[in-house]
């Protein structure tokens, strides 16, 4: 046994005289390592110095006992969780109850499980120290699991090691020297395993530090004699890296990495640490993808995240609801329906979401009728495995062409694995049901969801010469001679360890005296330390310690503990990040002047601005770009969701509607009334909900105040819902459609206009006219006298919502004082003068190519639907501002 | 700085709970950590034995961080503090639920919702319950939805307000209750005032006698109302009640009118709509347990907790698990609680719990309480400093100021008795170290309209900015000897609410005056959030035009608007008619880009697609710091979200949406920004200090519309219904009661924001003003500093004393000043360094198998399909994963390999079909297999790796022995061939077996002899040429299969072999009518 310290360098020494051994030809020397990724790297590294290696010489010792243990496989993590979650949802221990439906503390038991079963904790000795109600309980848990292993003929990882143990000792094992290197602790049944390869030369290092004193306690028991070592290793150049954010600590990377690699360096020789998977690694992903650097990164994906598997979800979360469209459109998007990024698809998408909500399968996704039989059925496992082989016929698989870019090869690699992956996990899930016992869709569906997620798709990604991109526990194996350990922020290097709410540090203390060791809270935050030592041990050359100064909310962030202890003792103090950014493809874009100035285009807005309707006019009035966006571009927004369909657009319009008709028919206006809205609302798929009750309420409410409201006094009805579409001047029509014309007694028309709005709304209209901002009053006014040939007496808007709201203009009459203001025939007059002359003001506007965005009206932006592209910058309407201030 | 007296004491006081009340300025975070460092010197406590309770993250970080430097020279103690407990609140309770997951009852793995997606969860659960309900009580809901006056809310929204305020109060659904019947609605009070008054007799001028007749018609109409009058017409008399104003003053029927109007009328309105509603308000109560149950469920599901969570579920755990709070209790020798003033029942329920007698020490300073509108109760802070004096403790009481100027703390001291109905009466002692001056460091501008074309607003915003240039750069500011002229981030513009201060910006950017606003627009309505947004909406359909043309238009592409017009009037869709641009190359770059991630979109994660645009276009290029920080938030959200939940890009671009209409996300925090002037509102600056502080709008915000719902502290239900006839809002007794208290708390909370407000500044202030109504900072700033009120019609600028001896400059204008300063060149981008794409060789595999070399060597397109991808066996995509049934025994083709392979390795094989025996006993019995049995030495099965051509190849050789000093290999075929044709099928094998004859080289230190091909079911030995160049050639294939990796070109070889290749006809692109001619590439 040799005992070194993390900078002794001496980790790997078992493996310098494996290397002997192997370059003398000797056969029977076998080396062993904790991970798969270390072994395969050594077996190669051996290859490529010039050796012919064995592969089963360099194993990890799972792979070692396996042919020894290969008729009792060991349980998976996946199939651990299922029999955990099926005791929570059947019979949870009382404590549990409460969270049987947990998702983490399933997952919390399951990983639980694995640690005491590797620190050699056994039911039995929990059953007998376990104090606490929740140990209690997950003493019950862990019980009730073991058994349902034994019936599916799994085991436990340590009972596997001691069979292979056993078996090791009763048939032997054909090497003569054993090396056992990278490990920092051995659990109690890999000590049992070492202790059986005995008749060989056995040679093990072991790091000094807490965690391995009872590996190194015990060891003498099994024959070992213990050597320290005291070589030191040459210290790399150490630097301190503070970034603004992650985004920029994660270029920075970037930026040294390319800056080394022009200098000469391979990626290979260059790793990346990282604490945990997350938060760093996707976006170390996305960094390296921008600069262009290959890299591979260590950490396993699970298949529920692979978009083969979400597709095969989606698919089957759409059957269960009885292919529900908004189910079905993640089915669409998927790039495996054969319509995702199509243009079929895009069509299918838009036109769906226009229709939603409802049910049924679209003839575009005809092929998924094969399986709709499988909510009604009731299949045994094995038939459900069979069954499930039918997914594979809804998937289209992309057209896979040469030439590509590795990263592209590695997708379909990874889609590849994928198909493996669901294929086990389908099976696995089978097996762990009952094969004689027929289960439901959902039933299978169910276990098989638990299984996705500890599923991994196992991708291969073995290109030579990419960047490492590893976990602390990964890279403690690894010898580098350019290192990077990013994210040394405080609760990311180290993370705070709290205690374990199921197996609290007491209860693991009190196991302690029974020689299992499960560490307690601090024991796992001092092994912080140790691993921050060891990782910045693994580099040769160069070691980049970075560190981000604020998170992507901006908020401050406190470097790690672990650097000031750092910067005292190498007197280091932190560089900053450089700005850096992959060179553009083009200089950003210039802000452009919004103008029509092109002859053909002028004349396309000459002839698209010959018929304008007074709303037009007014939205050009508003904003130039609004107008072009809505009527020279025609800008069609994206369907609008459920919800927001019965929009006070659409309320006014029934209530328009209703008011029109009732003019003629024998109906009465409420039986009217409930039959537009009730088709408004099939029309445009509106569901019957709440919202909808509320809007049907309210408009109820107003039209009844309307109808209640005194009606305008001594006038008669000269037209309803009156179209028109009349020459302004030469070469301008004016169109639009009048509510409703009166005619006042020898005074004239009065033309009314209702507005489904408030008072307040009403009287802002009436002061945007008087600024000149409006003109629909005056030209419909205008229409009316060239219509009727007659007079014009006034022109009033109705403000429907809320109460019956009256603003306007008329010749003075009488009973009519509480009904807009009264003006002589000159107002009326010089209103449509206004009125006519802004029409052709606008209109010549619209025809010189006016179009930059402008708004008359700034607190109007927030309604836009332009608001995103005329990049006008305003605050938007009905926003509620944090920090007790409300805005408008 | 050392500490002063009244700090020390407050320090090292012992013995009692201590309250320190901190005025501003005064010292309060440092006095904080300077008792945390007594404890740990001075009193030997260890400093995880000592609990820090801070307001914000922000606030906890920096004093951990001060705590860290505190203890730098003492490194034991310092690392201990790397552990030492200091959080927010709500930090401590998640410590706490993480600890005690399963006692507490919580996913031990849940995680925190922000605001955001709480506030969506909140408002799906509400949906949901509402329409069940609907579903449910069709005769009930309907008029409930009715009746209730949600005003431009609705009944989703009221009802979740409703549930966030008791939760917040700490109580849950369950906690309320519907109110009784009122006892008495008032009106024979009324009935008897109507008696009373029209035995009143008319008096005052025409039209107050007038007044008064009606006043009487209107008595005698409340008289006649039969006695089993409807409440509906009650209710409409009620509202009929003349003005009393319009009554003599003096009279008694004006008294009684008023008495009427003031109390009476209200009462009985509240207790009949009550009475209309009564059965109306357990349907409340149910839908608010229904959502309750749903939003639950939802988070339940998530494994996630919000806010709230966090605070209910720690109290619960500590109250109902005794020994659990009296360990917690136990494990903390002290508590330091900051900002005690804008503490809550429930966070002071907590801390009640856990602290223990005369160990906590509290910090805080009721004037400065302005969180009211989250809970935050000052009555919490005066009951703690009334125990503490009422057991014999002492208060300290921290009033030095050492951060602002004398004169400006002068005006603030005279301010107070304007202030008093949320101030408590204090006196500031300037200490801070400032240079004398000359000049006034009180400002105060108002703008007035005096003809229709006046805009005072603007004017007042214009003159902030022109004010800003003016003193930028001359105005010296710092201490006396270290004094320097103002730079632009040294002002700071305050106002009440966010919305005031957009046109000041408008005016800041019209004047050149770099500036940022603190949480103004949220995060997804920044500019560069929508551009981003737009272009994932692109990717998820382009037929979204608005998105299209947004992306378009935006620096991404940079589209002339002549060009979205061009696209237009091509007709059909957008996006298709892109295409026919060929002459605008950077359109024809945009177009590729998006069909490009389009078809990356299903795998690559988001922020990747995003960055790719981003770089590709320099859209990064000369972005403000504050839009930087944006972009990088949105790329986080997007990865994030990617990594944790990846879904399609289009219920992303949905999700954006919802957060978008629900949000109130704040922008992201820039870091360190460069030179700007910093806008905010009054609650953004709490705890923050500027040199010179503009409070702006001083008579906008503060408007305060009723709750829909309250409840009473007996948590009685109180709601505000709609009025029958009028529709108006009519509060029942309880909301009346709850509404009115409420109203008094606002009043006071705005006296202590406007302190707060001023107490900012450190060398000067300026007031600004423009005649608006909502809220009337202007007048107590007027009636405080003893300036004429009432608004001018002037322009002056005057300066004035106020009381104490400073002054104050006074201007009045209703002009805007105009711009005549030169443009400020401002960029804070800093240098960029770009990068160029790096050559990336060595691409190629660590390692290949042997059999991968000579299928590459067959056809390089099938050894890329089956090999390279990973797609073996699958060249049809519609191959079940189901291995064909077979009878026992019976085996497919490869097994049936395998099998015989193992016979002959002398592997066991109970399962050996008689075939198979003959097979290998065919191989035994043959003049190969003799020799090999009676070799000196064999190996079969031999596993190896070997290197060439910097490829570590892997292998397996069936079988090689030395016989009679010859070396030889064998390898096994099972493929069915007919026999004689042995040969020719041997040639695909050829590379195979000479790279082992090379592994074995390495073994043995020499080329074996002989190499042979043993087709199994023909019998037939093929010998392999291992002659130098037949090695050479396997080398340099070994080296192309290396190139083909690195290049990723495999060329298809086509041949009549393709027919019976499981890719022909699918994922081969070999074409029907092959010609056998020379291979060619496909790509």
């Amino acid at each position: 046994m040799l005992l070194f310290t993390t900078t002794s360098g001496v980790a790997l020494d078992p493996l310098r005289a494996f290397r002997d051994d192997v370059r003398s030809g000797r056969e029977d020397s076998c080396l062993l390592m904790p991970t798969a990724t270390m072994a395969e790297h050594i077996r190669h590294l051996l290859a490529r110095q010039g050796a012919l290696v064995r592969p089963d010489s360099v194993v990890t010792l799972s792979r070692f006992i396996e042919p020894y243990v290969r008729a009792t496989p060991q349980a998976s993590p996946a199939a651990l969780h299922y029999l955990v979650a099926r005791r929570l949802e059947k019979d949870p221990p009382e404590v549990f109850r409460p969270l049987a439906h947990s998702p983490g503390l399933r997952r919390m038991i399951a990983s639980l499980i694995e640690e005491a079963d590797a620190a050699g904790c056994s039911t039995r000795l929990l059953a007998r120290r376990a104090a606490s109600p929740a140990a209690r309980a997950f003493q019950s848990v862990y019980r009730n699991v073991e058994e349902e292993l034994q019936l599916r003929s799994l085991l436990l990882g340590s009972e596997r090691l001691r069979i292979a143990a056993s078996r090791i000792h009763a048939v032997g094992h054909p090497w003569r020297r054993i090396y056992l290197a990278g490990f920092f602790s051995l659990s109690p049944a890999e000590l049992e395993v070492v202790d059986a390869l005995r008749p060989a030369d056995r040679f093990l290092s072991l790091p000094e530090w807490l965690g391995a004193e009872d590996t190194r306690r015990r060891l003498p028991g099994l024959g070992f004699t213990e050597q320290r070592v005291v070589e030191n290793r040459p210290q790399p150049v150490t630097i301190l890296i503070r970034a603004a954010n992650e985004q920029e600590e994660a270029e920075e990377i970037a930026r040294r990495i390319a800056a080394l690699v022009q200098r000469g360096a391979s990626f290979r020789d260059i790793g990346v640490v990282v604490r945990r998977e997350h938060p760093y690694t996707p976006l170390l992903g996305s960094t390296f993808g921008r600069f262009g650097i290959p890299a591979r990164f260590y950490f396993q994906r699970p298949l529920a995240a692979h978009p083969l598997a979400r597709y095969y979800s989606n698919v089957l979360d759409a059957l269960e609801s009885g292919w529900d469209w908004e189910r079905l459109l993640a089915v669409i998007a998927a790039p495996y329906s054969g319509l995702g990024a199509t243009v079929e698809g895009d069509t299918l998408d838009h036109n769906l979401r226009t229709r939603i909500p409802g049910h049924g399968l679209p003839r575009e996704l005809d092929a998924l009728c094969a399986i709709e039989h499988w909510p009604a059925a009731r299949f045994l496992p094995a038939q459900w495995v069979e069954e499930f082989g039918q997914l594979r016929n809804l998937v289209r698989l992309p057209a896979i062409t040469d030439g590509v870019s590795h990263q592209q090869a590695l997708s379909w690699r990874e889609l590849a694995s994928a198909v493996e992956a669901w294929d086990r996990a389908v099976s696995d899930a089978a097996a762990l049901l009952d094969p004689e016992t027929p289960a439901t869709l959902s039933e299978f569906r169910h276990l098989l969801c638990a299984l996705l997620d500890h599923t991994h798709t196992g991708l291969r990604d073995q290109r030579r010469n990419v960047v490492h991109v590893l976990d602390a526990y990964e890279a403690r194996q690894w010898s580098l001679p350019i290192l990077f350990v990013c994210g040394l922020i405080e609760r990311v290097f180290p993370p705070y360890h709290s205690e374990h709410p199921i197996l609290g540090d007491a209860e693991r203390e009190r196991l302690r005296d029974d020689g299992v060791l499960l560490r307690t809270s601090a024991e796992r935050q001092r092994e912080e330390e140790f691993l921050f030592e060891t990782v910045t041990s693994r580099a040769s050359e160069l070691l980049a310690l970075t560190y981000a100064a604020a998170g992507s909310k901006g908020d401050r962030l406190l470097p790690s503990f672990f650097l000031s202890r750092l910067e005292r003792s190498l007197g280091i103090r932190p560089e900053p990040a450089v700005p850096c950014r992959p060179r553009p493809l083009w200089p950003k874009s210039p802000p452009r002047a919004a103008r029509i100035t092109d002859r053909s285009l002028l004349a396309y807005l000459e002839q698209a601005r010959s018929t304008l309707s007074p709303t037009a006019i007014e939205s050009f009035l508003q904003c130039p770009f609004q107008f072009f966006g809505r009527y020279i571009l025609e800008l069609e927004s994206p369907p609008q969701p459920p919800s927001e369909r019965l929009n006070l657009l659409l309320q006014g319009d029934i209530l328009h509607r209703t008011l029109a008709e009732a003019e003629s028919s024998p109906l009465s206006v409420g039986e009217i009334f409930a039959r537009l809205f009730t088709q408004a609302c099939r029309e445009r798929a509106i569901p019957q909900d709440c919202r909808t009750e509320k809007a049907r309420l309210e408009l109820q409410a107003n039209l009844r105040r309307f109808l209640d409201a005194a009606p305008l006094t001594g006038v008669m009805t000269r037209g309803v819902e009156h179209s028109f579409d009349l020459r302004l001047a030469p070469g301008l029509r004016l169109r639009g459609k009048i509510d409703r014309i009166v005619e006042l007694p020898q005074r004239g028309l009065v033309v009314i206009d209702y507005k489904y709005t408030t008072p307040e709304k009403i009287r802002s209209r009436i002061r945007a006219h008087l600024q000149g901002e409006l003109v629909q009053g005056g030209l419909y006014l205008w229409a009316a006298k060239q219509l009727y040939q007659a007079d014009a007496a006034g022109v009033l808007y109705c403000g429907l919502r809320g109460e019956v709201s009256w603003g306007g203009w008329h010749l003075p009459s009488f009973g009519w004082q509480q009904i807009g203001d009264s003006v002589e025939a000159e107002g009326l007059r010089d209103m449509m003068d206004r009125a006519v002359q802004a029409s052709l003001n606008a209109a010549a506007r619209i025809g010189s190519g006016e179009i930059a965005p402008a708004p008359a009206d700034r607190t109007k932006c927030g309604w836009c639907e332009f608001r995103d592209l005329c990049r006008v910058e305003s605050t938007p309407a009905g926003v509620t501002i944090a920090a007790g201030g409300s805005s408008s | 700085m050392t500490l002063n007296d009244a700090q020390r004491a407050a320090v090292e006081r012992t013995g009692q709970d201590v309250c320190v009340v901190a005025g501003p300025g005064s010292g309060k975070t440092r006095v904080l950590i300077e008792r945390f460092r007594w404890l740990v010197q001075a009193q030997k406590i260890h400093p995880r034995r000592i609990l820090t309770i801070t307001f914000t993250d922000k606030a906890a970080t920096e004093i951990k961080q001060r705590l860290l430097e505190a203890f730098a020279e003492a490194e034991p103690l310092r690392q201990e503090m790397e552990r030492a407990w200091v959080s927010t609140i709500h930090g401590f309770c998640t410590r706490l639920l993480k600890e005690n997951a399963i006692e507490a009852g919580v996913d031990p793995d849940f995680h925190l919702l922000d605001e955001a997606g709480a506030e969506i969860l909140r408002h799906q659960a509400a949906e949901a319950a509402l329409d069940d309900l609907l579903a449910m009580r069709p005769d009930l809901m309907p008029v409930l939805l009715k009746d209730l006056a949600t005003g431009a809310s609705d009944l989703e929204q009221a009802l979740l307000d409703l549930y966030e305020e008791a939760r917040t109060a700490g109580r849950g659904a369950a906690d309320l209750r519907t109110p009784a019947q009122p006892v008495s609605d008032c009106w024979p009070e009324i009935l008897e005032i109507a008696r009373v008054a029209l035995t009143d007799p008319a008096t005052g001028t025409v039209r107050q006698r007038e007044a008064h007749h009606e006043f009487h018609r209107w008595a005698g109409r409340v008289l006649a109302l039969p006695s089993d009058a409807g409440r509906r017409e009650r209710l409409l008399l009620l509202d009929d009640l003349p003005r009393p104003s319009s009554l003599k003053n003096t009279t008694r029927a004006r008294t009684l009118a008023q008495q009427l109007k003031d109390s009476l009328i209200p009462a009985c309105q509240a207790a009949l709509i009550l009475l209309t509603r009564l059965d109306l308000y357990p349907l409340c109560l149910e839908a608010l347990h229904r959502i309750h149950d749903e939003y639950t469920h939802a988070k339940r599901d998530r494994g996630a907790l919000d806010f709230n969570d966090l605070e209910e579920f720690a109290i619960r755990l500590l109250e109902s698990d005794r020994a659990l709070r009296e360990r917690i209790r136990n494990s903390f020798d002290h508590i330091l609680m900051d900002e005690l003033q804008d503490t809550n029942r429930l966070q002071w329920r907590l801390l009640d719990l856990i602290r223990r007698p005369d160990r906590l020490f509290a910090v805080g300073d009721v004037n400065q309480s302005i969180y009211f509108f989250r809970h935050a109760d000052p009555a919490v802070f005066h009951e703690y400093r009334d125990s503490v004096a009422g057991r014999g403790g002492v208060i300290d009481e921290l009033r030095e100021n050492y951060r602002s100027r004398a004169e400006i703390l002068e005006a603030v001291n005279a301010m107070v008795p304007s202030l008093l109905d949320g101030l408590e009466p204090h006196r500031l002692t300037a200490l801070g170290e400032h240079a004398k001056k000359m000049a006034p460091s009180l400002e105060f501008f108002h703008s007035y309209a005096a003809a229709g074309g006046d805009d005072p607003v603007r004017t007042e915003a214009c003159w902030i900015a022109r004010r800003i240039r003016e003193m930028e750069a001359t105005m010296l500011i710092g201490k006396a000897g270290e004094r320097r002229p103002a730079r632009f981030s040294d002002f700071a513009v305050l106002t009440r609410t966010i919305a005031s201060l957009e046109p000041i910006q408008r005016a800041l950017d019209e004047f050149g005056v770099p500036s940022v606003i603190s949480g103004g627009r949220t995060f997804f309505e920044a500019r560069e959030i929508r551009d981003l947004v737009a272009w994932l909406a692109v990717l998820a359909n382009p037929r979204d035009e608005i998105s299209l043309v947004t992306v378009l238009r935006s620096p991404l592409v940079g589209a002339p608007d002549e060009t979205l017009l061009r696209l237009k009037r091509a007709g059909g869709e957008m996006f298709a008619a892109i295409a026919a641009e060929t002459g605008d190359e950077r359109l024809v770059w945009f177009h590729r880009l998006v069909r490009q991630q389009r078809a990356q979109a299903g795998t690559a994660s988001p922020d990747a697609l995003l960055s790719q645009a981003l770089d590709e276009s320099a859209y990064m290029d000369g972005l403000p710091a504050r839009a930087r920080a944006n972009v990088a938030r949105l790329l986080d959200l997007a990865r994030q979200r990617h990594a944790s939940a990846p879904c399609t890009l289009g219920e992303l671009v949905d999700d954006l949406a919802s957060w978008r209409n629900a949000s109130s996300e704040q922008e992201a925090a820039a870091g360190e920004l460069s030179n700007c002037v910093r806008l905010m509102s009054v609650h953004a600056a709490k705890g923050l200090e500027f040199p010179i502080v503009f409070l702006a709008s001083l008579r906008s915000g503060g408007s305060n519309k009723p709750p829909v719902f309250c409840f009473s502290p007996d948590g009685t239900l109180g709601a505000l219904w709609r009025h029958p006839e009028t529709g108006i809002g009519v509060s029942d007794p309880t909301h009346m009661q709850v509404w009115a208290l409420k109203k008094r708390h606002d009043l006071g909370e705005e006296c202590r924001l406007l302190y707060v407000a001023m107490t900012r500044a450190e060398e000067h202030l300026v007031f600004t003003a423009s005649p608006n109504r909502s809220l009337d900072w202007a007048s107590r700033i007027n009636d405080g500093l003893n300036l004429p009120s009432g608004f001018p019609r002037q322009e002056a600028h005057t300066v004035m004393h106020i009381p104490a001896g400073a002054s104050i400059a006074v201007t009045h204008s209703r002009v805007p000043p105009a711009s005549d300063f030169p443009a400020t060149v401002f960029s804070d981008d800093g240098v960029v360094e770009y990068i160029d794409p790096l050559p990336t060789p060595g691409q190629h595999e660590t390692v290949v198998a042997v059999t991968s070399v000579a299928q590459f060597a067959f056809c390089p397109r099938q050894y890329y399909l089956a090999r390279y991808l990973g797609w073996e066996n699958r060249g049809q995509a519609t191959r079940s994963p189901i291995p064909p049934r077979t009878d026992p025994g019976e085996f497919s083709a490869s097994e049936f390999g395998i099998l015989v392979h193992d016979l002959l390795a002398g592997k066991p094989r109970p399962d050996a079909t008689p075939e198979a025996l003959a097979l290998a006993e065919r191989f035994q019995s043959s003049d190969l297999g003799q020799r090999a049995a009676r070799a000196t030495r064999s190996g079969r099965e031999y596993d190896f790796l070997i290197e060439v051509e910097d490829l570590v190849l892997r292998g397996q050789i069936d079988l090689w022995f030395e016989d009679g000093g010859q070396i030889a290999l064998v390898d096994y075929k099972s493929d069915q061939v007919e026999p004689g044709h042995e040969r020719q099928h041997a040639v695909r094998y050829e590379p195979q077996l000479r790279l082992y004859a090379l592994a074995l080289e390495r073994l043995i230190g020499r080329i074996p002899e002989r190499a042979v091909l043993w087709y199994l079911r023909t019998g037939a030995a093929v010998d392999v040429p291992l002659g130098q160049a037949s090695l050479e050639r396997t080398r340099t294939e070994v080296g192309s299969l290396r190139e083909a990796q690195q290049t990723m070109h495999f060329p298809l070889r086509e041949g009549v072999h393709c027919v019976r290749c499981s890719y022909y006809g699918g994922a081969c692109p070999a074409s029907l009518t092959f010609s056998a001619a020379a291979p060619k590439s496909s790509s």
